[in-house]
């Protein structure tokens, strides 16, 4: 049995090319597909054979001959009988096989290289296995010293092994001009000119040769059957025969009897004539009861080659020998190599001889016609058969004819005359179903349903076979009845050959069961396989057609493919394609695999080992055709399970024996036994493992694990998923570990285990380690502890034994899962860590968006925002905005950790004997670490390393050495790190999520991997920034104790910080900046708070500054900080400022520096060259902090705000003394004034007395609540250029207070009365708050009037505290600070209306008028003394003072500026007793003439006055006071003057 | 039950064409076999499945081989039933196998309806309630009620 067992395969000849002498196998085979062109030969092609006409012994019969040989035999009717006539005999043989009888035929050449015996026992059954024609192939060139004769003498030694072999011919290829084309037999081909022409020359002839050769062979086997005829007599059938033929006997009277070389008809002449009585017995074949049953077929012909022992004739060209002279002569004849043949044939061997003398005695008996006659002449020839008589011989006498016609068709089919073979089949079908002789019915229908379908695809015209439409054939449900011949067959060739064998096999099985001799189940299965193969060719060439036909014919089943490995392997590729195709065939795939499920269902088990290889073979590839790659899959294992024993035989016999490894193992075939070809018979078993692997879900990839010397690299496909993108080579990613786990691990564990058998027992080390790791890799969830704990320990060995046989190089690669599972920065020491501040271009202006939009979160201008900080990023303007800590940051020369993950999915402890950084780009020196990673454990590692340049550096992952294996690269996604630590990108739930497969089944096994290979993303790695050397300090000590502070409040200290910088390399600049416990946690505003507390709240959190920094006195300086130089080493101080800040309890100083290196520096002077510059420029930070106590030492109380009159000098000096009494009166005894009150009060006086009053007096109470007493000085700035009147000369005041422990002062302070602008005061309370949320006020709403007031009040008070500063000093300790007046200092709008100045002004004048009788004194502003009982005038005139300010300023247009006051006047006087009673009612006591309440005429603003006269007599003495005041008539504002007019009326 | 059928093996494989559980009953034949056989039927199966446009749960005979048949039963989620009998004398009736095939199906829905059962991961079904179904589903299938759980007569 063939590798490709094929429907039409009873058609081919074989014939075996053999290697002859010295030959490099490279060569043998170049030839052998030379030859193997000529695998097809058109009969009419085939050299005739009378061309060539030696001896004249070739003949045709006359026309007459042959039609009275026609008219003679029904059964041979239509043979077209040529006979060939030997020369010795002078009879005429049929030149049965002429080649040109039909000329359309063809001949198939099967060339083998290779043969076994095993199936001897079935050439005679089936005529087309045996090997007909032998052809040696020898090299010219490996001869050039010998002589070509001897590899010709050794050609003809090897032909003994070839006993069946009719044609021999013996080439030499490539001869040298020099060598002689003597020897007798051999050709010579030259290598020059149409060598295919020649080629093609030689094989018609030696075609030629063979089909004349049948007719030879036809007689001698017809000969050993008369022969064996002898020994049976009295069939029934022999009789039946006989009369059949009798008449035919008489024609060949004439012929001489005895020889054995007649041709079939003189077979049936001389069984009739002389063997009438004889047993007719062709036994079926029957492999196993070759002891029992005589098989007469395998032995009979060994018996009969041992007949002639002389070794087989050379047939060459010139073929003078051949022509046998003697019985003994004819057969090419040698003795069977093969020891199968049991004791049986040694048997038949020893009585050869005599059956050779029987016979010849036979064929001497004169052929009597009449059956009596038959009896008579052979029984003498029994005595000398001595055989046994067997069980059923009379049934198989009977049965003989049949199979005659049988093999005779057999032969006709061979030679390629078809419609021969066809009628007869035909024949033999009648025949053997009417003995019911199943099994060579069975094959007398193969060989018709081969020789119609030959027949449909040389379109012969002999029926109506021709194509018909295609439909989709019936599964061969029911055994059919004998159909009718094949022409006359309604049913498409589709339909009908699956039914046919339906039939067939029926019979085949009948036979089994019913028969001793029991059909070999080789047949059966064969049948079965044919009838696949052949419904697979059909379905794979998409239907039925010439195409088709030609497919069938060939053998083929693809075009390209004709090797079962190939089938399964390149399936995948065009399956798709081809799908669609195979649809329309027509074929059902599982009417396909139903029948090579049959061959398995009949006893395969039977078979011998390499038959039953070859049927699983056949099976596995015929289901890989069709797509059923499980059942392939399972089939292959079954055959590799059964090469395997095979190959180790081989192996262990190949130690003492080279060369016997010359058995044929299908596609396994080891030919030379040399360690290439055992390499590659091994190749073979391997490429079944990965086939079985692939198919159940286990994705070999052979490169990834193996180092070289595996011979076959992984699929081209399968190596890439390992490539990750990068140039290098192959790494260890270990991509989708998880992703593919598909298939069915009970099964892929057993699969695994079994691939790591047979490598182990081939052994190929490098198979092994593989399927080793791979168990372990893809299985190790389900495989348990004890077994993984073997398969680890056996690896090592595993890599020994395997370095020993050469297979495997070096160490193992690591096999199993990826142990890194994450890899992360440590973050550096707080000190340490640099901090990025982006490097912008120069542009310095701020962005609108940070003052114009009132959204702070504004999405749309977002962006934008973002854009301008870009530009505002220049490392001398903002700095603080834009710092930022980079994520994975290293530093230049500093030691970077790394913290590892690992973990180990195994059941036992991986020892990592090494374990660095991988990286690339920036250099980075690692530092090794080992570690041992517990037995399903998880463990982290700390790795150091010291990157020694700027750049960029990846980390791709882990260099790891595990013990026992090589180094490692791991590469670690740092995508799946990011799913480690919970964060989902799109992108990565895309990629690396759940794949969907479209196709399910084996199909996506092959196709989505495809797919998801494109979109698989690089591997990202994790990409770290090494930045350049930074500088580093440290605190090196502090002004502070223990880092702490005591302050008083407001008090502000200096504190002295020391730095070192202990680095490496200089630091050029430092900032500092501050936090405090009040900033850090601020006092949450509360939106419902009158604007006034909420700017109150600001100031004190956000515009009093706990720190600051010494020597930047402007906010911006503060903020950008200072260019130093800070050598290596070198110290540097530092002064920050603390302020006693109420309600701090403490802070942090943090100091930035850094090293900000060149290009910076001219980062202004030329925009251009910042492109050059680094993106960013680092900080280091140091934290100081500081912890703060805060006393509150003094407190302000009770504010108020007095008015002060204006009056005499006198009484002034009175006053003030009075005042300063009353103050000291307080504490009389320590009252220390460096300014006494009484020269404040003094700098009140200036200017004329008559003028008004500038001043009012502020008074406040100061208490000390601390310990110590404090001097306080109060300084009152009363420059106010544009309210003066422009002659001040005395612009602030202070006075200087002590209060002691626990006692409080009265303090009073002169303060010049206020005037704001209205513009000014109209201004909205600001806010400190920098980008503060607009929210839509939620305070109480007051009326226009209102608002306006508290806006004056808030400015007033403000201007106030501006003009109003107090400092303490504490003599003992000499500290000294800020008294902080603001929280006291609380303006009422009575006390407001006291410090401002009024827009209206009264003055009050007192004349006589005309009268100089008496006059009027003037005592002070405002104060007159005057007679009584005199008419006196008061004038009372009102100025309007609104817009004077404008008017200064020379502003016009404002409507402010215009405002003229339309007034009414009241004036109401009172007198005014000593002890302070007043009297309203003063009729009697004065008179005045005219209204106390008038309607002013308008009066024009910027200082328009008008008076009114009042005028008056005072009847009696006393003091009066004149109370005025005026009515804006508009506004219904009134304006009182404070300091009203006094009249003192005196006699 | 009285249908004469000699179950050796129920087994479940899930979508994509992951084994789900697998339960010999047999106990001439490994475990493993039937692995093998249940694995194989997946290409007759998806065979089935393609060639018919609206294929029936049911699969029917998918092969033989050796002494044994395998049936086959697909459900709407494409979870597939296998059952491997042994070739008895009597023929199998397709309506007894049906039956059989849908006490399964039941079996297996009740185990989808639990809550705690992950149908889409690729893990087999360790559920004791199921097997035990199964258990009974297979051994009373060849009218081995009794329960003795005598030993199965192999063809």
């Amino acid at each position: 049995m063939e590798p490709s067992i094929n429907i039409t395969s009873i058609s081919y000849i074989r014939v075996l090319l053999i290697p002859v002498g010295p030959l490099k196998k490279t060569t043998f085979f170049k030839h052998v597909k030379l030859v193997k062109e000529f695998s097809e030969l058109k009969l009419g092609d085939v050299t005739p054979d009378m061309k060539k006409g030696a001896g004249g012994r070739h003949r045709f019969l006359s026309p007459v001959r042959r039609a009275s040989f026609e008219s003679i035999i029904a059964l041979l009717r239509r043979f077209s009988w040529n006979f060939d006539c030997l020369n010795a005999f002078r009879i005429h043989i049929l030149a049965m096989f002429s080649s040109q009888v039909f000329q359309e035929g063809q001949l198939h050449f099967q060339f083998l290289t290779s043969y076994s015996r095993d199936h001897a026992f079935l050439e005679d059954f089936q005529m087309q296995r045996r090997v007909f024609g032998v052809i040696g192939i020898m090299d010219c060139q490996e001869w050039k010293d010998g002589d070509l004769s001897q590899g010709y003498t050794k050609f003809l030694g090897m032909l003994e092994k070839y006993p069946t072999a009719i044609a021999t011919r013996c080439f030499a290829f490539d001869p040298n001009e020099n060598q002689p084309d003597t020897t007798k037999g051999l050709i010579m081909i030259p290598n020059v000119g149409n060598m295919s022409f020649y080629m093609s020359t030689m094989i018609c002839d030696f075609a030629s040769e063979l089909l004349s050769e049948f007719s030879t062979l036809v007689s001698i086997r017809i000969n050993v059957i008369v022969m064996l005829l002898a020994y049976y007599k009295n069939s029934p059938l022999a009789h039946r025969l006989g009369t059949i033929y009798s008449h035919r006997a008489e024609l060949m009277n004439c012929r001489s009897f005895a020889t054995f070389h007649t041709s079939v008809v003189d077979l049936f002449f001389t069984t009739k004539a002389s063997a009438i009585e004889q047993r007719v017995y062709i036994e079926s074949p029957n492999p196993f009861n070759l002891a029992q049953s005589p098989s007469i077929p395998p032995q009979g012909f060994n018996s009969a080659s041992s007949i002639s022992i002389k070794p087989p004739t050379p047939l060459s060209i010139n073929p003078p020998d051949i022509s046998p002279k003697s019985p003994t002569s004819v057969g090419i004849i040698g003795p069977a190599p093969t020891a199968s043949f049991s004791s049986t044939f040694m048997k038949r061997a020893v009585t050869a001889p005599n059956r050779g003398a029987t016979l010849t005695v036979t064929s001497e008996g004169s052929p009597t016609p009449g059956p009596g006659a038959i009896t008579r002449s052979f029984s003498s020839s029994n005595l000398s058969g001595p055989l046994s008589p067997l069980p059923g011989d009379a049934r198989l006498r009977k049965r003989t004819p049949g199979r005659i016609v049988k093999l005779i068709a057999d032969l006709y089919l061979l030679s390629g005359r078809l419609p021969d073979a066809v009628n007869s089949y035909n024949q033999a079908i009648d025949i053997t179903r009417n003995n019911s002789d199943y099994i060579w019915l069975a094959s007398a229908m193969e060989g018709l349903v081969c020789s119609t379908l030959l027949l449909e695809y040389l379109h012969a015209d002999i029926g109506i076979i021709s194509r018909r439409p295609n439909t989709p054939p019936d599964p061969p449900g029911s055994p059919i009845k004998e159909q009718a011949p094949p022409p006359n067959s309604p049913k498409p060739t589709l339909v009908d050959i699956p039914e046919k064998y339906f039939t067939i096999l029926s019979y085949y099985a009948k036979n089994t069961s019913s028969q001793s001799t029991p059909t070999p189940p080789i047949i059966y299965i064969e049948g079965c396989l044919k009838v696949a193969r052949f419904l697979a060719t059909v379905y794979r060439c998409g239907g039925w057609g010439d195409k088709t036909l030609g497919m069938l014919t060939q053998g083929k089943v693809l075009e390209s493919n004709n090797n079962d490995m190939a089938d399964g392997i390149n399936v995948t590729a065009s399956k798709w394609e081809q799908s669609l195709k195979s649809k329309n065939s027509g074929v059902l795939k599982y009417d396909i695999a139903g029948w090579v499920m049959r061959a398995w269902t009949a006893q395969v088990e039977n078979l011998s080992t390499t038959d039953q290889i070859h049927v699983t073979t056949a099976m596995a590839s015929l289901l890989s055709v069709v797509g059923y790659r499980r059942k392939h899959a399972f089939l292959l294992r079954q055959s590799v399970l059964m090469i395997l024993p095979l190959l180790i035989q081989t192996r262990t016999a190949m130690g003492t024996n080279p060369v016997s490894g010359h058995g044929a193992m299908g596609q396994n075939s080891v030919n030379g036994g040399t360690n290439a070809n055992i390499l590659k018979a091994d190749m073979g078993v391997l490429g079944c493992l990965r086939e079985i692997c692939e198919v159940y879900g286990i994705r070999v990839n052979m490169v990834v694990y193996v180092v070289l010397k595996f011979p076959y690299a992984g699929q081209g496909d399968e190596e890439e998923d390992f490539k990750e993108g990068d140039d290098r080579d192959f790494k260890t990613s270990f991509p989708g570990g998880a992703l593919h786990q598909s298939g069915w691990p009970k099964l892929q564990i057993d699969i695994l285990r079994e691939c790591i058998t047979i490598s182990e027992a081939l052994p190929d080390y490098a198979a092994q380690l593989h399927y080793t790791t791979l168990l372990l890799k893809k299985l190790y969830r389900y495989i348990p502890k004890d077994e993984q704990f073997k398969l680890a320990s056996s690896i090592p060995r595993i890599v020994a034994a395997g370095k020993k046989a050469g297979q495997v190089e070096s160490d193992v690669r690591y096999w199993g899962v990826n142990v890194v599972k994450a890899i992360e920065i440590v973050k550096q020491i707080h000190r340490k860590v640099p901090y990025a501040h982006p490097l912008g271009p120069q542009d310095n202006v701020l962005s609108a968006a940070q003052d114009g939009d009132p959204f702070i979160y504004n999405p749309f201008s977002k962006k934008a925002a973002n854009d301008d900080k870009v530009r505002c990023r220049n490392f001398t303007k903002i700095f603080r905005n834009d710092t930022y800590i980079p994520e994975g940051l290293l530093v230049t020369n500093e030691l970077a950790e790394f913290k590892v993950s690992l973990m180990n999915p195994f059941a036992f402890d991986l020892e990592l004997q090494s374990i660095t950084l991988s990286t690339i780009g920036a250099p980075f020196v690692t530092t090794p670490a080992t570690t041992v990673i517990p037995a399903n454990g998880f463990i982290n590692v700390r790795l150091t390393g010291t990157p020694t340049h700027p750049g960029i550096m990846t980390i791709r992952g882990c260099n790891i050495k595990i013990s026992g294996c090589r180094e490692e690269e791991f590469l670690l996604d740092s995508n799946k790190m990011d799913r480690l630590r919970g964060k989902k990108t799109e992108e990565f739930k895309s990629v690396s999520g759940v794949v969907k497969l479209k196709k399910s089944g084996l199909g996506a096994i092959e196709d989505p991997r495809k797919e998801a290979r494109h979109k698989a993303q690089k591997i990202q790695f994790l990409e770290v920034e090494v930045i350049p050397e930074q500088p580093l300090l440290k605190v090196k000590s502090t002004s502070l104790l223990h880092g702490a502070i005591m302050l008083y409040d407001g008090e502000l200290v200096h504190m002295g910080i020391r730095l070192e910088n202990i680095g490496t390399i200089s630091v050029d600049f430092i900032t500092l900046s501050f936090s405090d416990s009040t900033t850090t946690t601020q006092l949450a505003t509360n939106p419902e708070l009158p604007p006034e507390d909420v700017y109150e709240i600001e100031l004190f959190t956000k515009a009093t500054h706990v720190f600051s920094w010494e020597g930047q006195h402007r906010e911006d300086t503060q903020i950008i900080g200072k260019m130093v130089d800070l050598p290596v080493g070198g110290e540097w101080e530092v002064i920050v400022n603390v302020y006693g800040k109420r309600g701090c309890t403490g802070g942090t100083i943090q100091v930035d520096y850094g090293y900000l290196d060149r290009p910076i520096v001219n980062s202004e002077a030329s925009p251009g060259s910042i492109v050059s510059t680094p993106k960013n420029f680092y900080t280091r930070q140091l934290f100081l902090p500081v912890l703060i106590t805060v006393h509150q030492n003094l407190e302000p109380l009770n504010w108020d705000i007095l008015y002060l009159r204006s009056a005499e000098n006198q009484s002034l000096d009175l006053r003030a003394g009075d005042l300063v009494q009353q103050g000291g009166g307080i504490d009389e005894s320590t009252t220390k004034c460096q300014h006494p009150v009484e020269t404040l009060l003094a700098m009140t006086r200036n200017g004329e007395v008559k003028e008004k009053n500038e001043y009012c007096l502020a008074t406040l109470d100061v208490r000390n609540v601390w310990t110590v007493s404090f001097d306080v000085e109060f300084m009152v700035d009363n420059n106010y250029p544009e309210h003066s009147k422009g002659d001040d000369t005395v612009t602030s005041v202070s006075s200087v207070t002590t209060i002691q422990p626990g006692s409080t002062k009265r303090i009073v302070l002169p303060i010049k009365r206020l005037f704001l602008s209205p513009d000014y005061t109209k201004q909205p309370i600001p806010s400190l708050q920098l980008n503060k949320q607009f929210v839509v006020a939620k305070g109480p709403r007051y009326p226009p009037d209102q608002e306006r007031q508290r806006l004056q009040m808030f400015w007033y008070r403000e201007e106030l505290l501006r003009r109003v500063t107090a400092r303490w000093r504490c003599h003992p300790t000499n500290r000294h600070g800020v008294l902080y007046l603001r929280p006291s200092l609380r303006l009422t709008s009575l006390q407001l209306n006291i410090l401002k100045i009024d827009d209206i002004e009264f003055e009050v004048e007192l004349s006589s008028g005309n009268a100089t009788d008496y006059h009027i004194d003037r005592m002070g502003h405002k104060k007159f003394r005057c007679p009584v009982n005199y008419f006196v005038e008061m004038t009372v005139g009102v100025v309007n003072r609104r817009g004077e300010y404008y008017q200064k300023r020379k502003v016009t247009n404002d409507p402010c500026c215009n405002q003229s006051a339309k007034l009414c006047l009241r004036v109401q006087p009172v007198q005014s007793y000593n002890d302070g009673a007043k009297e309203y009612d003063l009729s009697g006591k004065m008179v005045w003439q005219g209204l106390l309440q008038v309607v002013l005429p308008e009066i024009p603003p910027h200082g328009g006055r008008v008076t009114h006269r009042l005028p008056l007599c005072f009847v009696s003495r006393g003091h009066f006071e004149f109370l005025y005041h005026v009515e804006d008539v508009a506004t219904r504002q009134v304006f009182y003057d404070h300091e009203w007019a006094i009249v003192e009326a005196v006699e | 039950m009285n249908m004469n059928i000699d179950v050796n093996c129920i087994a479940v494989i899930g979508k994509q064409n992951n084994p789900l559980y697998i339960k010999n009953f047999s106990t001439t034949h490994p475990d493993l076999k039937y692995h093998y056989i249940a694995h194989t039927s997946i290409d007759v199966i998806e065979e089935r499945v393609t060639q018919i446009k609206t294929p029936d749960v049911y699969l029917g005979l998918l092969y033989a081989m050796e002494d044994l048949a395998v049936y086959g039963y697909m459900t709407n989620t494409r979870v597939k039933f296998i059952i491997v009998v042994s070739v008895p004398d009597a023929v199998i009736k397709d309506a007894d196998m049906k039956n059989l095939f849908r006490r399964v199906h039941t079996a297996y829905i009740m185990q989808v309806c639990n809550p705690f059962y992950n149908s889409d991961s690729h893990k087999p079904i360790e559920s004791r309630q199921f097997s035990r179904v199964i258990d009974i589903i297979g051994k009373t299938a060849g009218g081995k009620v009794t329960g003795v759980g005598g030993p199965d007569s192999s063809a």
